[in-house]
C-alpha cells in the first residue's frame, strides 16, 4: 500500500536537509510519526544550533530602514535563511519587510517558514498578500507548504485561501497534509456542497481515495459522516472506484471504521455496486477483516449487505478462505444480529458451494445453519 | 561565528529514533545532518559578510556587535 503520509514526511525531511528524497528513500518503513519527530528534532537542532546568528540578522532588521533591510533579504540572505530568520523578528517589522518584498521571494520563502515559530506573523498578514503567494504557491504545486500553513492560517485568510483554490483536487491534496484538524473542520464547514460533491469526483477521476480517506479520519465526526454521506450519494462509477481503491490499497478498515458511525450503511452500499461481486475485491475484504481483527466492524454490516452479496462472500471464502468460514462459524451466537442475514445468505447457495462453506466450518451456528439447507 | 563542529544538539526524543535505525542508515542520516549544519554555517558566514558590507558605514561597528558570540 502506498502511503502518501510517509512520503509527505521524506519530503519535507529533504528540504530541512538541504537533499534529495533519493537520499532518505531508505527510511520510508518507518512511521509517518517517527519521521516527523526527525524532522521536527532536526529543525529545532538546526535553528538551535545557529540560534544567535539568526537572532542577529533579526536585530539587524530592526536597525535598518526596511529598504536596506529587504535588499538584505533577497540579495544575501535568500530564501532559506529568510525564512528561518524571519520567526525570531517582531511581527509587525517582519510584516512591514514583506511589504517591501515580492510575491515570488516570499513564496519560496514560505517554504522554509516554520509556521508554528511564525503565527504573530501569518496572523497579521495581509490577507490579499497571502491570496496571491497562495496562488503562487499553487503554481508551484507546493501541496505540503500550503498543507502546513494551512494549520495556522487566520480564519478570514483560511477561507479567502480556500474560495482562490478553484480545483478541488488541489483543496484535496493541500487537505491531506494538514495536521491540524479543527482547520479542516472549518474548511469544509466552509464548502457548499457543490464544493464537496467536487473532492468525492476529483478522487474518483484521479485515484485518490486514500488521501480522502485518511483525512477523513482526521477530521471531527460531523464533517466526516457528512462527507462519507456524500460520497455514498454519489452515482455507480465513483462507488466503483471507491471499491477498486479499497481493495487496492486496503482502504476496508478506514470504510469500515467510518461505516460503524454512519446511520446508514456504507458497507451495504458499496455492496450493491457490480464490483463488489467480483472475487478479488471479496477475497480484500476478507482477508482485511481477518488481518486487521475487524469481526465486529465487519458483522455490524453483514445484515445490510443483501442476501446475494453476503452469499457471495460464503462462495469465495468456500473456495478460497476457508480460515474465514471457521472462525465466523466459531463466532456466531443465538440471538447475534447477522446471524438472520447469514442464513438468508446460505439459503442462496447452490448444494456444492453449501457443502464446501459447511465443511469449512467448526461445529457453531454457521455449520448448523448451512448443514440445515443442505 | 566560530568554525566548530557540524554535530546537531538533538533532542531525546530525536536521538531516541536515531538510535533506533540500523547503524548504516544511522549513519548515512549523521552524515545528511551534518552536511546541513555544515552548509547552513557555511551560508550563514557569507551572509553576514555581504549583509555587513550592505551596512551604512556608520552603523557596521553596532551591526558586528550584534554577531559577537555567534556560532
Amino acid at each position: 500500500m502506498r502511503n502518501p503520509a510517509i512520503q509527505a514526511e521524506l519530503v519535507k525531511l529533504a528540504r530541512v536537509l538541504q537533499t534529495e528524497i533519493s537520499e532518505l528513500e531508505h527510511l520510508d518503513y518507518l512511521e509517518a510519526e517517527r519521521l516527523r519527530t526527525l524532522r521536527e528534532g532536526i529543525t529545532e537542532a538546526l535553528f538551535e544550533k545557529f540560534r544567535s546568528t539568526f537572532t542577529g540578522f533579526a536585530r539587524l532588521s530592526s536597525m535598518l530602514p526596511l529598504a536596506i533591510s529587504a535588499r538584505i533579504s533577497e540579495r544575501v540572505l535568500g530564501p532559506t535563511l529568510s525564512g528561518r530568520i524571519a520567526g525570531e523578528m517582531p511581527p509587525e517589522k517582519a510584516i512591514d519587510l514583506a511589504a517591501r518584498l515580492s510575491d515570488s521571494f516570499l513564496a519560496d520563502t514560505c517554504l522554509h517558514i516554520d509556521p508554528v515559530r511564525a503565527k504573530p506573523i501569518i496572523a497579521g498578514f495581509p490577507v490579499d498578500r497571502a491570496i496571491a503567494i497562495t496562488r503562487l504557491l499553487l503554481e508551484r504545486g507546493e501541496m505540503i507548504t500550503m498543507g502546513r500553513f494551512v494549520d495556522v492560517l487566520p480564519q478570514q485568510t483560511l477561507f479567502a485561501a480556500t474560495d482562490a483554490i478553484e480545483d478541488e483536487s488541489d483543496l484535496l491534496k493541500i487537505g491531506f497534509f494538514v495536521e491540524n484538524s479543527a482547520q479542516l473542520d472549518r474548511v469544509i464547514e466552509h464548502l457548499d456542497t457543490r464544493r464537496r460533491e467536487a473532492i468525492v469526483t476529483a478522487a474518483a477521476a484521479e485515484g485518490l481515495w486514500p488521501e480522502v480517506i485518511a483525512t477523513l479520519l482526521r477530521i471531527g465526526q460531523t464533517s466526516r459522516l457528512a462527507m462519507a454521506e456524500l460520497a455514498m450519494a454519489q452515482e455507480a462509477a465513483i462507488l466503483d472506484s471507491l471499491i477498486r481503491a479499497a481493495t487496492e490499497d486496503d482502504l476496508w478498515p478506514a470504510l469500515l471504521q467510518i461505516a460503524d458511525e454512519m446511520p446508514s450503511s456504507v458497507i451495504g452500499t458499496l455492496a450493491h455496486e457490480p464490483a463488489f461481486a467480483e472475487a478479488a475485491v471479496v477475497r480484500s475484504v476478507i482477508d482485511s477483516v481477518i488481518a486487521n481483527d475487524l469481526w465486529t466492524r465487519f458483522r455490524n454490516q453483514t445484515p445490510s449487505m443483501g442476501a446475494t452479496r453476503l452469499a457471495r462472500v460464503l462462495e469465495v471464502a468456500a473456495d478460497e478462505r476457508k480460515p474465514f468460514l471457521w472462525e465466523l462459524d466459531r463466532r456466531l451466537h443465538e440471538g447475534d444480529s447477522d446471524l438472520a442475514a447469514l442464513r438468508e445468505a446460505s439459503a442462496q447457495l447452490p448444494p456444492a458451494t453449501r457443502a464446501r462453506a459447511h465443511n469449512a466450518c467448526a461445529n457453531g451456528l454457521l455449520a448448523a445453519t448451512l448443514a440445515a439447507d443442505a | 561565528m566560530t568554525r566548530d563542529d557540524d554535530r546537531l544538539p538533538l533532542d531525546s526524543r530525536t536521538q531516541a529514533v536515531i538510535d533506533g535505525l540500523p547503524p548504516d542508515e544511522r549513519e548515512h542520516l549523521q552524515i545528511l545532518m551534518k552536511k546541513a549544519a555544515r552548509h547552513q554555517r557555511t551560508m550563514l558566514e557569507k551572509a553576514l559578510d555581504e549583509a555587513v558590507g550592505m551596512v551604512p558605514a556608520p552603523l557596521r561597528k553596532r551591526v558586528q556587535k550584534l554577531f559577537l558570540g555567534s556560532s
